[in-house]
Formats: C-alpha cells, structure tokens, sequence
C-alpha cells in the first residue's frame, strides 16, 4: 500500500477543530454529504473553458504547471 | 497483468462501501495525492491523515489489516473466479438476505455486500463440465449453478456449483450445499474466497473443492478442520455420503474427460458396471431371441410339409393360392388347424379356408 504508513499520526495528534468537523460529517446523511462535497468553487483559466481533453495524465498535469496560476496549488512541488 | 492494471485491481479490491457506494480506501486516497507531489494535494495531506485515524478508530484497525492480507495473497497469485469482488469491513453490514433479489450481482458477508461479476469465458464453460459430470452421479440428489445458500439472515453464499438437496422452489436455499465447487481463474479475490470457505463450513458444507484454471490445473480440496490437499489430473476426488464415484480431477473441466465419466455414471445408473456388461447382456438376449425365433420357424416349416404330405396322400393337389397360402403362413397354431383340416378336406378350397380363418 501507500507509503503514508510511515508518518502515522493518532487521534490525539489531531486537532481539535478537525475532530469536531469529522464527527459532525460522520452524523451526516450521505444525502447531505454528497450535497456539501460539491459546492463549486471558481478557479481561473481552469474554468474558463467549458472542457479540455487530454490523453495522459502527465499531459494535464504538464498544461495545468504551464497555464494555471501557482496559487492555485496545481504545479508540482 | 501490467503493473498499472495490478494495482487498480488491488485498489477495486480494496474499496470501502459507504450506504451502498463504493469508495476509495483512505489509504488509497492517500497515495494517490502523495504521489501526485502538488502543492494542493500535499497541502491536503495532514487533514487526509487524521481523517484515516479518525476512520479507523471509528471502524476499527482490523479493516487495515485485513486489506493487506488480501493484497498479499493477491500478490503472491493472482487467480480469479467468475464470482466475488470485494473485502470486508469489520463488524455486521446493515444487509440481510431478503434484500437482496434473484438476479442481483451480489453475495453477502456478515451483512455486506460482495459485488459477483459474470463468469470468464473459461470459467464459465469449465463449471459447465463439472456440472455434467456431478448431475450423473448415480447418489446424487441434485446439482444447482450459482445457487444461494442463506444459513443466517446475514449471510448469502452462492457457489459456483453446490451439491445436495436443493428443493425446487424459488428463493434462497437455507443452509449450505453438503459438496461445493468453486472455479477460480485470473483476479480471484483470494481473501473473499477463504472468507467464503469458513462461512460455508460453518454453516455446514463437508467438502469444498476449488478447481484452479490458471497454471497447471489442480484442485484444492477443503474439509472443515482439516488441511487442504492439493490433487492433480490422474487423481480421483471423493464426497463420501454425497457423490457414489469418484471424481477424476481433470473431469471438473475437460469437457472430454467429463464424457467419459458421464458415460460411466449413466451405466451404473442403469444397473451396469460397464459398457462390456451392456454388450454381454445384448448378446444373451439376442441368442435367446434367435433361438425362440428358429424354434417357430422350423416348426412352421414341419407343419407346411406335413399338410403337402397329407395333401398329395389324399390324393389333393394344392393349387397355386393354397401353396402360396402356406407359404405366407408363419403361425405354427394356424398351420395345425389347416393340418387338421387336410386329414378330412375333401378339397383344397377347405384348407385354404382353415388358413385363412
């Protein structure tokens, strides 16, 4: 699997106000979770164009470092 | 399978189910945007974190371990059945065997889902053979595809093929199959498969044989509370109590092998041992018959010669109809009364008349 085992984190480690939002998604219906997981949010040049095709991942991940702005935390790091 | 292949099937097989939906397992979510090495998904990576300890703690570690046992043995060989995609998440699932309907790509686990996608092509028509191969066995009581086995509310298990009494009635079979027969090929899920095998024992199954199509071809034998054997083509399989003859291994998929064993079982259904012993009994009968026959036929012919004799004594000629008469006339009863006639006959019309009544 991943190799995200090596930075394992217990419950204590997380913070407060992240447990809170947890449990409160958790007591959610999955209606209303589906409903809140797609509240869109304008991103620019992305979004200016209806779709874009591309044929490999690694084609979309290139135009997305050339075109879209850094902020938008698309470009590798 | 090509690496990137390999690891979808793992992830698909790794998936969680969340009110019926299937969904990516955190850690898989995790490696994904781990991989993706942007800045907006490793910003989002702390809070995926604690969300998978949270998820855990709720759902228990046991998930976890679980999936990696399963990638293990996925990893280790990579076999595949036409049923059974899914691993199981700790605890009961909120399903029950009268949700679900015939015709439904599902199996149920302790109260989940297992998804069950068609049969391959090779599994398909490899179960085809082992199913004509068990329907003739002379003790069996019957054979059912794919039917599903609801010991517990909780529980749905449909062998590829089970053996036993299945009553001939629509619904879910209760209990389990005392002899089942799963086929697996490429993309068994290896770690459903051994969950499937316990429930099954424990509801109640005797005999478990998993036909392996992928390498050399051989079946696992399972026997609750026992260790499973491994038997090759040339071996015979044996369900003591359930199946009369043993089965040759390679008779659960070689159509060819099959015949010969269908052949088999159909003669002793019948009462022979084998095709020698139908043979042997076919040449009695028709020594028997050819005598009975030759018995009649000579006597017939004493009697024709007779009533010439008695004719010619007398002094009768037998006209061209009275000879013809005799000659068509094979009841050995109707020649003696023409016989009987010709002692006293004052002309031939009186024998033709005794041949004809």
């Amino acid at each position: 699997m991943g190799s995200d085992t090596s930075q394992k984190t217990g419950l204590a480690d997380i913070p407060a106000e992240w447990l809170a939002e947890f449990e409160a998604a958790a007591r959610r219906p999955l209606r209303a979770r589906f409903r809140y997981a797609f509240i869109h949010t304008y991103k620019p040049v992305l979004d200016d164009e209806p779709f874009r095709a591309f044929d490999t991942t690694a084609d979309y991940r290139r135009w997305c470092e050339e075109n879209l702005p850094d902020w938008l935390g698309y470009g590798r790091v | 399978m090509g690496a990137f292949e390999y690891r979808q099937a793992e992830e698909r097989r790794r998936h969680v189910e969340v009110e019926g939906f299937f969904v990516c397992h955190p850690d898989d979510i995790i490696a994904s945007k781990q991989a993706s090495g942007r800045a907006k998904d490793l910003e989002s990576l702390p809070r995926l974190r604690s969300f998978r300890e949270y998820w855990l703690q709720k759902h228990g570690r046991q998930h976890t371990v679980h999936a990696h046992s399963a990638l293990s043995a996925a990893g280790a060989q990579c076999y595949a059945s036409p049923m059974a995609k899914s691993l199981r998440q700790p605890g009961s699932g909120p399903f029950r065997a009268d949700q679900i309907r015939s015709g439904d790509p599902y199996e149920l686990s302790n109260g989940h889902r297992i998804s069950c996608l068609p049969t391959g092509r090779r599994g398909g028509k490899a179960a085809s053979v082992g199913d004509g191969v068990l329907s003739s066995d002379p003790a069996l009581q019957d054979v059912g595809v794919e039917v599903g086995f609801s010991p517990s509310p909780e529980i749905l298990r449909a062998p590829d093929l089970s053996v036993g009494e299945i009553p001939d009635l629509p619904g879910w079979a209760h209990g389990a199959p005392p002899l089942a027969v799963e086929y697996a090929d490429t993309g068994q899920d290896e770690a459903d498969l051994r969950i499937k095998i316990r429930e099954l024992f424990a509801a109640g199954t005797r005999h478990l044989w998993v036909v392996r199509l992928t390498g050399p071809r051989r079946v696992e034998v399972h026997q609750p509370d026992r260790e499973m054997r491994l038997a090759h083509p040339g071996e015979q399989l044996e369900a003591p109590g359930i199946l009369a003859n043993p089965v040759p291994v390679e008779a659960l998929y070689d159509r060819k092998a099959a015949r010969r064993v269908i052949f088999r079982n159909l003669l002793q259904s019948e009462g022979y041992v084998s095709l020698d012993d139908v043979r042997a009994e076919g040449e009695a009968r028709g020594r028997e018959e050819g005598e009975i026959r030759g018995r009649a036929e000579g006597e017939a012919q004493g009697l024709r010669r007779a009533i010439a004799a008695v004719c010619v004594g007398r002094g009768l000629a037998a006209d061209d109809g009275l000879q013809a008469a005799l000659a068509s006339c094979n009841d050995p009863a109707v020649l003696e009364a023409a016989l009987r006639a010709a002692a006293t006959a004052t002309s031939p019309a009186e024998i033709l008349a005794a041949l004809r009544a």
